[in-house]
């Protein structure tokens, strides 16, 4: 006898349907599964055989075939355990084969007959509903994360014994649902504000102009500035996410396995903050077969690199591509995939080796020393940045000072307004943000009146700027615009976008 | 047989001879150019220590003389040596002065004053900002600045000079071809096209720990007087005060703040007599140079016009250096309003940006 289950398997952060077949025919008694299985799936037959035999079912002695189709492309993980349980069942004659019609079964087995939560389920639900299924069994725990494809009747299970009992009608099916809309008002509150941040008002008004323009930014400090304390308040001055922005991000923490204490969605803009001695795979994606790495796991969100120049070369020469790109492509044996990874890039370094240089006389570094800090940081990298700003040291008077910072929300509201200026402005060309600008785009947008392309020329003539900033200047500037209303840029706009450029100064000093 | 002028050039490549060594060889043999015919057999039998005799001829002396030669050819240096109309004359009236130096870029008018800026390789933004102010205006008053292109304190009176317009003169530790700390490449070329950059080593000797105390006593020797920035207590710097009093040069410090490392040593100089630097005319006075008094200071400040906010913030900026923030505070302008005042005051060059947001008056 022959049953059919469908099922899904990842590649990438996309799922596809796999159709489980399971036939059982008189002979010697053999289990064999074929459709290129990795030996997570090959060693299911155990906990297949174990657990059905612990559901108070007899395990049948009959030659058993199961068949992973499409055969060609390798499938791996427990994620199969379910569905070919119930292959099986269906070919006993315990399940009825129409009862499992048009439903899509994912889940892990353990011996005992319980079903546990596997990776990327959301993708997997996806995809099958896509492709017109309109009902799915998935693991209890993961049952939240399906429901958020809409369209879809998501039944959780806690085991193959609560399953059967589903499908033979002994049971009601409890459909899990959840809404949306309720899941982003509660997502919203981090307990994270700008306010809590005093002082350092000048590297604060940065961090807006970053964020109003999409542009990565890098804070010079020493130890104890507060930047790591701002970079994490990044996201809450961004603007919310939309739906889709949120699925995006969901599937991708759903293939990373990175879902299962969180809610059924990620409502909040990712903030990730990978320590320095990262590998170039765990921040790029990788592995035998490709998992997102850092850089994706930060999409539509902050990915912040604290004290940049002590990671090492290859990964920091590793992030140029997905900076310049918004995804990141990785290939291995099993295939080529491409992760989104569209972030806004915030790093931290401090000035010198010992973080005191220019601060405090604590400072002991040579010029040498510094210069070979400063040179970790590759060219092409810093050419990606557009905000480099310096933090000063917070003192006790700062900390004490009676003036209420401003909230997050109030910044955000500048940040909003100013994003929905360059979604009206580039509607018509392929970009979002000022900082997505090219070169030409750039003399399109940023038109400079006289008094504007003098401030320029003067600064680049009496303040040792280099050319490579001119553009980041012109970009800088017509955020700092847009900020202010979106009008055309004129000379505080450009004043202020110079004091965002410090490192191209070669200062005395 | 040897020039004269050769023969000095191989004695200069001479290990441990010293002018005196020198002195007692010429007196007792004439010339250097005789020692050389000589060779060592016959001067050690003349009774000339044994050990010099042998590291004078390791190599032949023409062969010595060719190859330094050579080596001076390739980056354009000349070697000037005792008997030269052109050796430094305040270098000449020192005890240990060398044989003869070897000079990339230009020599200076010897008529001009000659001032030493010496200090820690690890110098303090103070230090730094000091060495640099002074000598720059110091340098457009026409004093040569000699420093040693060191870290530091001597690269920013160095860059001083240079940005004054001035002439300045880099002594090393090493060959004169050679660019020590290899970071200063670009000042060194800089040095070149305005100054001159000096060393009694032979051209692609490598520095070393000896080479460099050996080189102070050039700093000082070529000197009127020895300007000290800042100095830890057991510091290099300190070997350079050290030659420049047995030279009979003055010496003045820079007073810092008591709880700076770096300013113990100068600070303890000070109490010990040195003479105390806290404005560009207490350098002058002891050099000597007559003051022009139309040119007064403090007509600066008002003579230039500012807009309001401009104003604002250039009154809170002084010789200490503040940050952004601070200036926000002292002035209750908006962060966007002394931002912008501060790019026009750079622009005007009225104020300097520096490491950490902060400005002080140019």
């Amino acid at each position: 006898m022959l049953a059919k289950i469908h099922s899904a398997a990842l590649m990438g952060i996309s799922g596809y349907m796999v159709d489980v077949e399971v036939d059982t025919s008189q002979g010697l008694p053999a289990f064999e599964i074929v459709g290129l299985p990795d030996n997570a799936v090959r060693e299911s037959k155990e906990r297949v055989r174990t657990a059905i035999k612990n559901s108070q079912f007899e395990f049948p002695s009959k030659r058993i075939t199961v068949n992973l189709a499409p055969a060609n492309t390798k499938k791996e993980g427990p994620a199969f355990d379910l569905p070919i349980a119930v292959g099986i069942l269906v070919c006993m004659g315990i399940i009825k084969q129409q009862a499992v019609e048009n439903t899509l079964i994912l889940g892990e087995l353990s011996l005992d007959g319980a079903v546990k939560c596997v990776d990327g389920v959301l993708p997997m639900v996806y995809s099958a509903c896509e492709r017109g299924i309109r009902r799915c069994f998935v693991p209890i725990e993961n049952a939240r994360e399906a429901a958020v494809v809409g369209g879809m009747e998501v039944v959780g299970i806690s085991s193959l014994y609560e399953f059967i009992e589903i499908c033979i009608g002994k049971r009601k099916a409890e459909v899990t649902e959840v809404d949306i809309d309720k899941l982003f008002e509660e997502g919203l509150n981090s307990g994270l504000d700008f306010s809590d941040v005093r002082g350092q008002e000048s590297v604060k008004r940065a961090l807006e102009i970053a964020a109003a323009g999409m542009h990565n930014i890098i804070m010079i400090g020493p130890p104890g500035s507060g930047k790591t304390m701002m970079a994490k308040r990044i996201p809450t001055i961004l603007p919310d996410l939309t739906v889709n922005e949120s699925i995006e991000i969901t599937k991708i923490y759903s293939v990373a396995g990175l879902l299962r204490d969180r809610n059924a969605l990620i409502t909040q803009r990712p903030f990730r903050s990978p320590h320095h001695t990262i590998s170039n795979v765990a921040m790029v994606g990788g592995g035998r077969v490709p998992k997102p790495g850092e850089v994706s796991l930060a999409h539509n969100g902050v990915l912040f690199l604290d004290e940049l120049p002590e990671f090492s070369r290859g990964v920091l020469e590793e992030l140029r591509q997905p900076l310049e790109d918004g995804e990141v492509t990785v290939s291995r044996v099993n295939g080529t995939m491409t992760f989104p990874a569209n972030i806004m890039f915030v790093a931290s370094m401090n000035p010198c080796p010992c973080g005191y240089y220019g601060y405090s006389d604590k400072c002991r570094c040579t010029s040498t020393q510094i210069n070979k800090y400063m040179g970790k940081v590759s060219g092409p990298l810093l050419d990606r940045i557009d905000v480099q700003i310096e933090a000063a040291a917070v003192d006790y008077e700062d900390m004490q000072s009676s003036i209420k910072p401003e909230s997050s929300a109030d910044i955000k509201k500048r940040v909003v307004a100013a994003h929905e200026i360059q979604k009206q402005r580039y509607r018509d060309e392929n970009i979002y943000f000022n900082s997505q600008l090219s070169a030409a785009q750039t003399e399109k947008y940023c038109h400079l009146g006289k008094a504007e392309n003098e401030l320029i020329k003067a600064a680049f003539e009496r303040l040792n700027f280099s050319a490579r900033a001119y553009h980041k200047l012109l970009k800088l500037a017509r955020t700092i615009a847009d900020l202010d209303g979106g009008g055309d840029i004129n000379v505080r706009h450009i004043a202020e976008a110079i004091q965002l450029r410090n490192l191209d100064r070669r200062l005395l000093y | 047989m040897l020039s004269e002028d050769n023969a000095l050039l191989w004695l200069s490549t001479v290990k441990h001879m010293t002018k005196r060594r020198f002195d007692a060889l010429t007196e007792r043999f004439g010339s250097g150019a005789e020692l050389a015919r000589l060779g060592e057999a016959k001067l050690v039998k003349y009774g000339v220590n044994r050990e010099l005799a042998h590291s004078m001829f390791e190599h032949s002396p023409e062969m010595m003389a060719a190859k330094v030669l050579s080596d001076m050819y390739k980056s354009e240096m000349d070697f000037i040596s005792l008997s030269n109309p052109k050796y430094p004359p305040l270098l000449r009236q020192t005890v240990d002065c060398p044989i003869g130096i070897f000079v990339r870029g230009v020599l200076p008018d010897y008529s001009a004053k000659f001032l030493a800026m010496v200090g820690s390789r690890r110098c303090t933004q103070y230090g730094a900002t000091a060495a640099y102010s002074l000598s720059k205006e110091l340098a457009a008053k026409g004093v040569v600045i000699v420093s040693g292109m060191a870290d530091g304190t001597d690269s920013m009176a160095h860059k001083g000079a240079l940005a004054g317009d001035g002439f300045t003169v880099a002594v090393l530790g090493c060959g004169a071809d050679v660019c020590y700390p290899a970071g200063n490449r670009g000042l060194m070329e800089k040095i070149l096209a305005k100054g001159c950059v000096i060393s009694e080593l032979p051209p692609g000797t490598r520095p070393s720990k000896y080479t460099f105390p050996a080189r102070n006593r050039i700093i000082s020797g070529l000197s009127n007087v020895v300007a000290v920035i800042e100095a830890d207590e057991r510091s290099g710097t300190l070997i350079t005060v050290n030659h420049a009093l047995e030279q009979g040069r003055d010496v003045m410090a820079l007073p810092g703040n008591i709880n700076s490392r770096l300013s113990r040593g100068t600070n303890r100089l000070i109490k010990e007599g040195a003479a105390i630097i806290t404005c560009v005319e207490d350098i002058t006075e002891l050099l000597g140079i007559e003051e022009k008094k139309e040119n007064k200071k403090n007509s600066e400040k008002t003579d230039i016009s500012l807009a309001s906010e401009e104003k604002l913030v250039y009154d809170c900026i002084h010789s200490e250096p503040v940050t952004v923030d601070e200036i926000v505070l002292k002035t209750g302008l908006s962060l966007r309003e002394v931002q912008y005042a501060l790019t026009m005051l750079e622009l005007k060059q009225l104020v300097s940006k520096l490491t950490g947001q902060k400005y002080i008056s140019a």
